[in-house]
Formats: C-alpha cells, sequence, structure tokens
C-alpha cells in the first residue's frame, strides 16, 4: 500500500491524540486538505488563520493538549503569527502545520513563498521545515514533544507542498518512532532538590507569602499546591493566569496582585520577607517597578523554565523542576510543626481594599455590576474567555470564584486583542458540553468579528458578551489618567450596530443599554438555546480601578484619581 | 541611570540542529545586543559558538538562562576574558 506525506501528517496527528484541528486551506496546502476529505480528524474552517492560532490556542488552554492550526503558505502562514507569539507568552502548547512552496523553488520568491521558519524563529519554542518525506513521522513527534514538555510552548512545522504530495509506495517504509528525543532538549531536568534551606527560610520568616500562577495548571499541580497552601496559611496572591487555582473562599487567599490586583495583594507583597513563587514569571504587569517589588524579601522560586528565574528580580533559591513534583518534595519534606502566621495574615486582611465607585449615574449599565452577575449566573464549570483591556481586567479582578484555573482564558502574555472569540471557538471545541462565555471589548470584537461565522457554521452555543464603550477603553483610561485627557485615536463612536451584525450571521442579540434590568436580560441571553450575543452598552469613561500606573511600586496604587 | 557594560564572552555548545545556531543568536539580538564577534563550527559531536557581546551584567545572566532554556542548547558557559579579547581582535583585524 502507498501512502502520501499528507496521509503520513494525518496519521501522526492521529498518533498524538489530536481530534480536532482549525486551519484555513490555500495552495500550498491542498494536498493535505485533500487527505483530510476522509480523515476521522475533525477540521474546524476559521475566517482568517488568526482565528485558527487563537481557536487552537484557547482548545489547548481549556484541555490542556496540543491546539493545532494549520495555514496554508505566504500570508496564511503570517496570519498565524499573533497566535504563535501569544502561545509562546503564556506557555501554550500549539502545534502549527503551514503550507510552503515546493522546496525546489524555495528562496526564488516564489508566489506565496515566506520564510515562515525565519519569522516564527523567536516566537516558537522549536520550529522545522520538512526536507524529506519520510521524515515527517519524526519531526511530527519532537514537534508534539517539544510542545507539552517543559515549559509548554508553540512549534511551528513547515511541509513544502511536494512533501505532502509525494507518494511513498511502500507505507511500511513509514515508521512511526516510539520513543522522542531531541538533541540539546532536556525538559525533564529536575535537580535534586535540598528543601532545607527553603525550610530554615520559611521557618524564619515572619512575613511569608505566595504566588500562583500559571504554571500550576499547566503542571497539573493545583491539587498538590491547594494542599501546600492548606498547610502553610500563608497570605496567597495570584496572577491573572493563576485564577482559580485557590478558592476564593480560602481565608488566606488575597485576590489577585500586579497593575489591577487588590489592594491587600499589592501590600502584602511589597511588605512580605519570604516570597514563595509557584510558577509563575514575574512579568512587569506584576511587579510593577521591579526595584520596589518585594524589596526586603527573600524570593524561593518553583519554575520548570530556567529562563523564567531572576528575570527582574533576583531569585535568591531557585527550586527547578515540574511543579506537580517538586511542590509534592517540599510537602513531604515539611516538617510536622509549622510557625503560625495568623498574625501577619491578620494585619494583611486589616489593609482596606478601596470600595469601587458604581459606574452609574449615566443610565447605562455598569460594565463590572454586569459582570459581577454574569460570574453569579453562569454555570460552575463554565469557560469563560476574555479579550484584552478594560473588560479583561474588570473580568479578572471578579474571576477568583472560579473552581478550576482553566475555566479563565485570556492572553495575560502578550495582551492580543482578538483572543476571545476565537479562543471561546476553541474551548467550545474541547468540551462541547459546557458553557463557553466570551466576553469581548468593541475594539477588540472587530479583530476576530469574522469568526461569528465559524460559530454559527458549526453551532457553537457560544455566549457573546460585548462590552461596548464606543472607546478603545483601556488607552483612554491612560490618556486620561496619565495623559493630561488627550484622547488620541481611542474614540470608536461610529462602532456598526453589533446587534444587527449577529444577526446578518444568524446569531440572535441582545442588546443592554439601560441599568435596569440587567438581570433580567442576563438571564435571558442565559437561557437563550443556541450561539447568542449580548451587547452591553457602558458609560464611556468607566476605568478600571484599583490600578498601578505602569512603572510605579505595587503600593503606589491609584483608585478614584487618589493615591494611596 | 548609570549602565555598565562591560565586555562578556559565551561559549554555547549546541546540536546542529535545523536553527539552533540562529536561536543561539537571537537571544542576543532579541535584547538589542550587537554581536561583536561569533565563531562557530563543529567541536566533537555538537558545535561551538563563542560569542563577544558588550552588555550589562544582568543582561548577560537573562541571556545565559534563556540559552540554557533554548532547545538545541547543551551548555553555556563564559569566555576567559582574554579568549574573549583575542576572538574581538582576531575579527577585527
Amino acid at each position: 500500500m502507498s501512502i502520501t506525506g499528507a496521509q503520513i501528517v494525518l496519521e501522526c496527528l492521529k498518533r498524538e491524540g489530536v481530534e480536532v484541528v482549525f486551519g484555513y486551506p490555500g495552495g500550498a496546502n491542498i494536498p493535505l486538505y485533500d487527505a483530510l476529505y476522509n480523515s476521522p480528524i475533525r477540521h474546524i474552517l476559521v475566517r482568517h488563520e488568526q482565528g485558527a492560532a487563537f481557536a487552537a490556542g484557547g482548545y489547548a488552554r481549556a484541555s490542556g493538549q496540543p491546539g493545532v492550526a494549520i495555514a496554508t503558505s505566504g500570508p496564511g502562514a503570517t496570519n498565524l503569527v499573533t497566535g504563535i507569539a501569544d502561545a509562546k507568552l503564556d506557555g501554550v502548547p500549539l502545534v502549527c502545520i503551514t503550507g510552503q512552496v515546493r522546496h525546489a523553488v524555495i528562496g526564488t520568491d516564489a508566489f506565496q513563498e515566506t520564510d515562515v521558519v525565519g519569522l516564527t524563529l523567536p516566537i516558537t519554542k522549536w520550529n522545522c521545515m520538512i526536507t524529506d518525506t519520510r521524515d515527517i513521522p519524526r519531526l511530527f513527534a519532537q514537534a508534539f514533544y517539544v510542545a507539552r514538555t517543559g515549559r509548554p510552548g508553540p512549534v511551528l512545522i513547515d511541509v513544502p507542498v511536494n512533501f505532502i504530495r509525494e507518494k511513498i509506495e511502500d507505507e511500511s517504509a513509514v515508521t512511526y518512532p516510539e520513543t522522542v528525543s531531541l538533541p540539546g532538549y532536556t525538559p525533564e531536568r529536575e535537580v535534586k532538590q535540598s528543601y532545607a534551606q527553603l525550610i530554615s527560610l520559611l521557618q524564619a520568616a515572619k512575613h511569608p507569602v505566595a504566588i500562583v500562577g500559571g504554571g500550576v495548571k499547566w503542571s497539573g499541580a493545583t491539587k498538590i499546591v491547594r494542599e501546600l497552601l492548606e498547610r502553610l496559611k500563608i497570605p496567597t496572591v495570584s496572577t491573572v493566569h493563576g485564577l482559580g487555582t485557590v478558592p476564593q473562599e480560602r481565608p488566606y487567599y488575597l485576590g489577585m496582585v500586579g497593575m489591577h490586583g487588590t489592594r491587600q495583594s499589592n501590600i502584602a507583597v511589597s511588605h512580605c520577607d519570604l516570597l514563595i513563587v509557584l510558577g509563575a514569571r514575574l512579568d512587569d504587569r506584576v511587579t510593577g517597578d521591579a526595584s520596589k517589588f518585594a524589596r526586603h524579601a527573600k524570593i524561593a522560586h518553583f519554575e520548570i523554565d530556567t529562563a523564567q528565574l531572576s528575570r527582574v528580580r533576583p531569585c535568591d533559591l531557585p527550586v527547578v523542576g515540574d511543579l506537580k513534583h517538586t511542590v509534592d518534595q517540599f510537602c513531604e519534606a515539611l516538617p510536622a510543626s509549622l510557625p503560625g502566621w495568623s498574625g501577619w495574615l491578620e494585619e494583611c486582611h486589616t489593609v482596606a481594599n478601596p470600595v469601587e465607585k458604581p459606574h452609574v449615574g449615566t443610565g447605562k449599565p455598569s460594565p463590572t455590576k454586569m459582570l459581577e452577575m454574569l460570574f453569579d449566573m453562569m454555570e460552575p464549570d463554565a469557560i469563560m474567555t476574555t479579550d484584552v483591556g478594560q473588560h479583561q481586567m474588570w473580568a479578572a479582578q471578579r474571576a477568583s470564584g472560579i473552581a478550576n484555573p482553566r475555566q479563565h482564558l485570556t492572553s495575560g502574555g502578550l495582551g492580543a486583542m482578538g483572543f476571545a472569540l476565537p479562543a471561546a471557538i476553541g474551548a467550545q471545541l474541547a468540551y462541547p458540553h459546557r458553557q463557553v462565555i466570551c466576553v469581548a471589548g468593541d475594539g477588540g470584537f472587530q479583530m476576530n468579528i469574522q469568526e461569528l461565522a465559524t460559530v454559527q457554521r458549526y453551532s457553537l452555543p457560544i455566549k457573546i458578551v460585548i462590552i461596548d464603550n464606543k472607546y478603545l477603553g483601556m488607552v483612554r483610561q491612560w490618556q486620561q489618567l496619565f495623559w493630561d485627557r488627550r484622547y488620541s485615536e481611542v474614540d470608536l463612536y461610529d462602532n456598526p450596530d453589533f446587534c444587527k451584525i449577529a444577526e446578518a450571521y444568524g446569531i440572535p442579540a441582545i442588546l443592554m443599554n439601560r441599568a435596569d434590568g440587567m438581570e433580567a436580560q442576563l438571564k435571558e441571553f442565559l437561557s437563550m438555546p443556541g450561539s447568542a450575543q449580548l451587547v452591553v452598552e457602558c458609560p464611556a469613561e468607566a476605568n478600571v480601578y484599583p490600578m498601578v500606573p505602569a512603572g510605579a511600586a505595587l503600593t503606589d496604587m491609584v483608585w478614584e484619581e487618589k493615591k494611596s | 541611570m548609570t549602565t555598565t557594560t562591560t565586555t562578556t564572552g559565551l561559549i554555547v555548545e549546541y546540536h546542529n540542529i535545523p536553527g539552533a545556531l540562529m536561536r543561539v543568536l537571537n537571544c542576543f539580538t532579541r535584547r538589542g545586543l550587537v554581536i561583536d564577534a561569533v565563531e562557530c563550527g563543529p567541536a566533537g559531536d555538537h558545535h561551538r559558538a563563542r560569542v563577544v557581546v558588550e552588555a550589562q551584567p544582568i543582561t548577560i545572566d537573562q541571556t545565559v538562562r534563556e540559552l540554557e532554556s533554548t532547545v538545541g542548547v547543551d551548555s553555556v558557559a563564559p569566555m576567559d576574558p582574554a579568549a574573549a579579547a583575542n576572538l574581538l581582535h582576531a575579527t577585527h583585524s
């Protein structure tokens, strides 16, 4: 029996457990689409390749399994770039398969030729070009291995069209590797840890704080981290990607840390003498002014990727390895009796979190009130995707009540507008029977608005909320607070009628433009069968508070245009 | 803020899989560093790149950690300052 390169690709995907792929066909990957024609692998046709990358990313973020995006050469491949960069920063396993012009014409500036391997080299964990059809199994196995091990990340395989067209006459000549290795890649570089030093630091600490990040969920360490924190009972804060790791009702949980974190969290981190970092990168949105971040503290950093250590602040005690092992080992090493930190915890709780001034008085619905209602009314295992901007932070500030960190999907590192809708598509395909809610702003929603067609085509029951303040709200907020209200190119007064647009795609829509009746409208919206869209017309100048101005210390928070 | 930069040489042992050298060099260039000298070639069962740049120590520290976690890279070690100076001199002459 003969087999084509394209059929080998699909066989590789099957062997990796792939059931769904997101893509868009073009000249250089027609053989692959021909093979997909009668394949058990489900292909989701998006309307723009960026949608494919974000949808595959959403699938991966929700399920924990690699998402797969397919594009053709040239513009198809370049359109994947933002989604790849997003996956790189957030550590999301993403496998991109790009078509490429025939190997013989590469380098001749052929039609739709782009050096996508070169383009994506800095934003992939690993990438390659197929140069021999028989190499396809090995390279695909390596790609999936790299994507899902260590700190997960995006990989890209560029496949010249002649290799996926090529027919191998003897199928048995194609072998699929049983084991995978890649020279110079050792993701399980767990160092034999001694926890004595960390335990000494902990026992000596008067003001310890723990910070949980997205690495916890990617490691599958949520349970053991919860057990650790339950034993320590030290003040604990979360990054955006760590939300849901620590149950909100735990008395030691102080909320989100960073630029739009709670005051309690930011003050606790600023005054701690030991910071135990669990799978967080500590980027600038978390630390604020790095020179003032936890400045009196020793930092113990549990992390699988050494590149994440001491990025902005020197780490005193790195604990390198997979958190589900290292945290487990640390738990075992902990003495039965630990100091009590209840006094310190009480001190943290005495810090007043500023009460948010409700965005009322205009008669329009308050976006924060609406989001609070939405979190209360959504199903317990619902998955929420958010876009980027004010609504993202308003939602994150209210997301601590979710049961599992995989229920809150957002582009935290790259901050890519246009993420929410395609990510929701990916999440819904990963979990067809769970409620999926997409929350987007009016700016970001228009960046991938075409994916409404994908929602409709596959009858995905996604509930889409557009928080429409007719501004690029976060930029406007910065211009208001830090640039003397010089609102430059942020006004979206001429937004289209989002309800009519949804209806044009065959998706029913509700307009919420009054503060009264919000609850009833939300109930109606959430109970609609199939997909539905809710457009929430909000006050134009509602701001996200509290806020740490960019580059300021975490203690230097702003709320209601006053300083702490 | 004063920024004190020093000339630093690093020896990067890597496997010559496609793109590996570019990934190594990208760890420097993505930080806006100008590579003053680079020399690379086979060294036993792997490849070796010797790279000289001028940078702040904290930037070198970050670069080293990123190199260590780069797919294809086996090890990273500092170059003897005299060897770094020689490499610079050799490439300038």
